[in-house]
């Protein structure tokens, strides 16, 4: 139970934080002060309680409520701070979790679709063409790590890692990588997508967007902070497993989300945005490497 | 013996009472026509759904035999008898909502419901035959299944509101043909008559069954066939008659366990090629009823890496949790297609009746007239998207775990690799569907409104349909919500269904929760509507939305070779070019290539042409010639046979 | 060691997955002198060596030629030439990522049914290289400049060096040796044949502005 609060607090905290140490790695990048960490997290609040404004043509209004419903079921199943999932389900919840991640896209599709702007159309139709060619890789990677612990949920999985020993390492570390694509792709950051771009033509996910306002906006961003959350604590949950630590886990947890904030943004300080074309590739290539932990995972079993 | 012990007999005479009111209906005014006809039809619906899930208590098994005809039933029969009932019921509750409405075509036809009742009628006996490998069986399913397909094509010729209705009818009646011949021969080969073996016969049978169910290269004529269909019949055809197909290939394949490796995997490959072809040509098409023919092929294949997937796991390698949800996923799949193509069907029907087309491009903002529709046809999309916590999710998940299973309990290279690489492709399906309802369900409903439609009556959803709409959707939540109702015994599958109930709750619990969040901020803050930001676009019209090939196309561009489009694409000469269209159409390559074929084979019988003159001496002449050959083929063939002895 | 080994095949695979992707022939040079890198890493690591001279030409074979000469080579005509990039390919790059991960995982079935039979063989080695050699028949016949086409052949001979490693426990020089040389005496006339179309080009090129001020 403690540990359930434990998770359900920081799933609350750390998602914008999270953004927040990414921009301040950029600031001091560009050689700025950078606003506070805790500035995604005033500007979410402040969202919060300005007036919503639709569109005149909006004839659906949970959009952004569904979107961020989706996201925080998907977050039931991923173990976070305190080391366990806040929903120990038996079965597969994987692919429940893949799907609670589809749930959430519709919906800001939807949303998106219903301002009836071509920009928005244009971002939503790159954000489904590109999340085919993302669930080929995180359905693959899924698959192959459930099938090297023979695990039928997420515990299952980085128990087998953490008495793999060197497999397990190898695996994890190739897992991650995957992860670390799919998490970009998800949260819309920096190769795959600009999350500061002005330039209409060139966004994915802030184009779908563009037309909301006030608490859906708050939804919205939010659950894309969140998506990116948990993908990092699927990240740091398989480093973790690894290493085998059991004692001051959150700390080693929130020292992990650290870094991986910090790679974020130095990713985006130090690299510029693909063009579209290459998006495709770069997504299909993280497939790639999913198919060679594939056969890794079929050498180390069979 | 009473009543409730004898439910085959009860079925066979439900089905001559749909047939009856079906005949009957077609002596009244189209006034009343409609009305009698779904009484009768959603009462013989109805009563067939709960007694196959009711009213049958403690037996399993019955039989019965009328003369040398035999039926039985068991449990995968009841199953599909209560999919049909209830597919005809809501049929008959859609069809009825229509009577009267002057813009549907085929309440202009007198012998529409006449067709509809045989047409029920004759799915319900399909489902009756006992198939036990005797010709005997096999004439009296053939049979049922001929006039099955009879008037499924009266029932895709009744409008009028397609160019060249008759080709395209006649196109389905011909490949229908094809398949049942493919079917004939394949039950007398596995009945064990002389020519050909067990393999042979189920080859004949895959091909039969498949044509039947649109898979790989027999999809080319479902599109234009479903399309010509008027939406009522096009439910019920594309929605419920393909389920005989999964119960002939269940029925006749799983007896066969000699060559279930072969069969698994071949299934498997074929299911997995129909499943990816389907949903991309669903992604290419931009007219809602080749959209959902599309999907239709996608769910099918879907249904069939199901039947495959059970197959290996039971017969190659034992795997009995890995074969249950196999083919647990696969009865409900079927189940769930049957309940949300249906409705989505009727649902384009309507939109069809209300504005004249089907035609993504020029639907588009009609959200805010059909106020019900939305909501029950997201409910469909979200279903057929496979999401939770809708029904269609539960099938795919079934699929998911049974695969899992297999992989869990195999150590072997080979199957690791097809189960991964099955998953994968079971997502990739899952991802590009989505991509496929979202684009139909935004296309027709959210943004601007493309076109002022001027018969806009607000008359065409009325409340009849929009029960049955919303019925069929509610059915649809109660499914996903509650997949617990399934199980049946207390094992791994009951497990999993559990686990989905609560996926299910979950997801509903956070929606409520979020819902309230946001109600209390609105409440507070207020909400207002004002036009589309757009970046700046003062005053966005719907000439400025993304159209649905705007959607798709950069998908489609990738796959340019498999799905070839033949545009049409002005160039702009001058800097203010006053009107340029651009057109885009999908081409079938299959299609194309079948048509080849056939043209040139009529060219080939026109040169044959003069062999028909018309002079009764030339007939003779050609039957002399005929008779010589025939007894110079026997002497030689007799003195060879001879020579060997 | 088999875990170095399965590393140092892994990140072999790697660079052909990005090769595979990439139209620029930067990449192209940096991941096969990288190649040349892992090929000696898991010659020197790896495999028994029972005298020095094998050693010596396994270490001059791959550091020498294929780490440093060759790319440091060819870099040099590339420079020389101005060629930066692969101009449209015949299969987009999708494409051809895709092809080449499938044949990745042909190769290691393949591998996979060749262990049954001979159980001796390395499994990874076998079908990394056997992937390797897909991989660089793929390059020449998707790409069409000849200076990348030299690249494929490069790979293809590196995964040919690979086979030689799965099969036998030690090294066979003579083997290796040969390929070698064979692709040392391709690249260098390749890059003379690369040198002589541009002076051609070049000539071409000058006359062509003449006609202009004309």
């Amino acid at each position: 139970m403690k540990s359930i609060i434990f998770n359900i607090v920081f799933l609350f905290v750390l998602p914008y934080l999270m953004y927040g140490i990414a921009k301040k790695v950029k600031a001091f990048f560009a050689r700025r002060k950078g606003p506070s960490i805790w500035q995604y997290g005033y500007d979410l609040a402040k969202l919060l309680r300005k007036e919503e404004v639709l569109s005149d043509f909006s004839c659906l209004r949970n959009g952004g409520v569904l979107t961020l419903s989706g996201v925080l079921a998907a977050a039931m199943f991923i173990p976070q701070i305190s080391g366990s999932s806040i929903l120990n389900l038996g079965y597969y919840d994987y692919i429940l979790f893949i799907y609670m991640l589809s749930f959430s896209r519709f919906f800001t599709i939807i949303t998106a679709m219903e301002s009836g702007c071509s920009f928005e159309g244009m971002g939503s139709s790159r954000e489904l063409i590109f999340s085919v060619t993302g669930e080929i890789a995180l359905m693959m990677t899924v698959a192959s790590l459930a099938f090297y612990g023979k695990a039928e949920n997420f515990n299952g999985i980085f128990n087998a890692i953490s008495n793999g020993g060197t497999e397990g390492l190898i695996i994890a570390i190739i897992a991650s990588f995957i992860l670390f694509v799919l998490m970009l792709l998800e949260g819309s950051r920096m190769p795959i997508d600009d999350p500061e771009t002005h330039l209409e033509l060139t966004m994915i996910h802030e184009a779908m967007v563009l037309d909301q306002s006030g608490p859906q906006l708050a939804f919205m961003s939010f659950s894309g902070m969140v998506k990116v959350y948990l993908f990092a604590s699927f990240i740091i949950s398989l480093i973790l497993a690894t290493c085998k630590t059991s004692s001051y886990y959150w700390l080693f947890f929130i020292l992990g989300i650290i870094i991986i904030s910090v790679i974020i943004g130095l990713i985006e300080s130090l690299q510029a945005r693909l063009r579209m074309v290459h998006v495709q590739q770069y997504i299909l290539f993280s497939a790639a490497i999913s198919l060679i932990l594939l056969l890794s995972v079929i050498i180390f079993k069979v | 013996m009473s009543i409730w012990q004898q439910p085959i007999q009860q079925v066979l005479i439900l089905s001559l009472i749909l047939a009856a009111g079906g005949i009957i209906s077609a002596f009244f005014n189209s006034r009343v026509r409609g009305r009698i006809f779904a009484v009768i039809a959603g009462a013989v619906g109805a009563y067939s759904t709960l007694l196959m899930v009711l009213g049958i208590r403690g037996q399993e098994f019955f039989e019965y035999s009328l003369g040398s005809m035999n039926f039985s039933l068991d449990l995968v029969g009841r199953f599909f008898i209560a999919t049909v009932g209830l597919g005809i019921f809501f049929s008959a509750l859609y069809n009825a909502s229509l009577s009267g409405n002057s813009r549907a075509f085929e309440q202009k036809n007198r012998f529409y419901y006449g067709s509809l009742g045989i047409f029920g009628a004759s799915m319900l006996q399909v489902l009756l035959v006992k198939i036990d490998g005797t010709l005997n069986s096999a004439l009296l399913f053939m049979s049922a299944w001929e006039i099955m397909s009879l008037f499924s094509f009266l029932l895709i010729i009744c409008s009028d509101e397609v160019k060249g209705v008759s080709g395209k009818g006649l196109t389905y009646l011909l490949v229908m043909h094809i398949s049942a011949a493919f079917l004939m021969t394949g039950f007398i080969a596995i009945s064990g008559n002389p020519f050909g073996g067990d393999l042979y016969g189920f080859w004949a049978l895959l091909i039969g069954f498949g044509i039947k169910l649109g898979l790989f290269p027999s999809h080319f004529y479902m599109a234009d066939s479903y399309e010509t269909a008027p939406g009522a019949s096009a439910g019920l055809i594309s929605g419920v008659m393909i389920n005989m197909a999964i119960y002939g290939i269940l029925r006749t394949f799983l007896v066969c366990v000699k060559y279930a490796g072969i069969f698994g995997y071949i299934l498997l490959i074929i299911g997995i090629v129909s499943a990816l072809w389907g949903v991309l040509s669903a992604l290419a098409e931009n007219r809602a009823k080749r959209v959902l023919a599309g999907s239709s092929m996608e769910n099918m294949g879907l249904i069939i890496i199901g039947v495959g997937v059970f197959t290996i796991a039971e017969y190659v390698y034992n795997v009995h949790t890995a074969a249950l949800m196999a083919l647990a996923g696969v009865l409900i799949h079927s189940l769930n297609h049957s309940l949300f193509k249906a409705q989505l069907f009727y649902s384009v029907d309507l939109i069809r009746n209300h504005t004249g087309s089907t035609d993504l491009d020029k639907l588009g903002g009609l959200g805010k007239t059909f106020n019900n529709l939305k909501r029950s046809m997201l409910l469909g999309t979200l279903g057929i998207s496979s999401l939770p916590p809708l029904n269609g999710f539960i099938g795919k998940f079934l699929l998911y775990a049974s695969f899992f299973e297999l992989l869990f309990n195999v150590e072997s290279f080979k199957v690791a690799l097809i189960c991964v690489f099955c998953l994968v492709i079971l997502g990739t399906v899952g991802a590009l569907s989505l991509f496929v309802f979202v684009k139909l369900y935004s296309m027709i409903f959210l943004g601007a409104e493309r076109e002022k439609f001027p018969q806009m009556r607000k008359a065409v959803e009325n409340r009849l349909n929009s029960i049955t709409l919303s019925a069929m959707s509610l059915l649809s939540l109660t499914i996903g919500v509650a997949p617990i109702l399934f199980a049946y015994n207390r094992g791994k599958l009951t497990n999993v269904l559990y686990e989905l109930t609560l996926n299910a709750f979950l997801i509903i619990g956070f929606s409520l929760l979020v819902w309230g969040f946001r109600h209390l901020l609105v409440k507070l803050n207020g909400s207002r509507k004002s036009p589309t930001w757009g970046c700046g676009y003062s005053n966005i019209t719907s000439r400025m939305e993304y159209t649905a090939d705007s959607f798709s196309l950069p998908l489609m561009r990738l796959l340019d070779k498999i799905f070839p489009r033949k545009e049409n694409n002005e160039p702009v000469t001058e800097l203010y070019p006053a009107d340029i269209t651009r057109t885009y159409e999908v081409r079938n390559p299959i299609k194309e290539s079948i048509d080849f074929i056939c043209s040139k084979f009529n060219d080939l019988l026109g040169k044959l042409q003069f062999l028909q003159s018309g002079l009764m001496q030339n007939y003779l002449w050609i039957s002399i010639i005929f008779l010589v050959l025939a007894i110079l083929y026997a002497i030689f063939s007799s003195s060879t046979a001879g020579g060997v002895k | 060691m088999e875990i170095f080994e399965f590393i140092v095949t892994l990140l072999l695979v790697v660079t052909l997955l990005r090769i595979s992707i990439s139209g620029r022939l930067e990449v192209y040079i940096k991941m096969l002198s990288l190649q040349g890198l892992l090929l000696f890493s898991l010659v020197f690591f790896t495999v028994s060596h029972e005298s020095y001279v094998t050693l010596a030409v396994a270490i001059i074979e791959t550091l020498l030629l294929k780490a440093i000469f060759v790319p440091f080579y060819l870099n040099k005509v590339i420079k020389e030439n101005n060629i930066k990039r692969e101009t449209e390919p015949y299969v987009p790059h999708i494409f051809s990522l895709l092809m080449v991960s499938l044949g990745i995982g042909l190769s290691l079935a393949a591998a996979f049914y060749m262990k049954q039979e001979i159980p001796e063989v390395k499994i990874v080695l076998l079908g990394s290289g056997i992937a390797m050699i897909l991989c660089g028949m793929f390059v020449i016949l998707s790409r069409k400049k000849i200076i990348t086409h030299v690249m494929g052949y490069c790979v293809l001979e590196n995964g040919i060096f690979l086979l030689s490693l799965s099969a036998a426990k030690e090294l066979p020089v003579i083997v290796s040796l040969g390929v070698a040389l064979d692709a040392f005496i391709w690249v260098l006339l390749a890059g003379l044949l690369v040198r002589v179309i541009r002076t051609e080009l070049k000539s071409q090129s000058i006359d062509e502005l003449k006609g202009l001020k004309n």
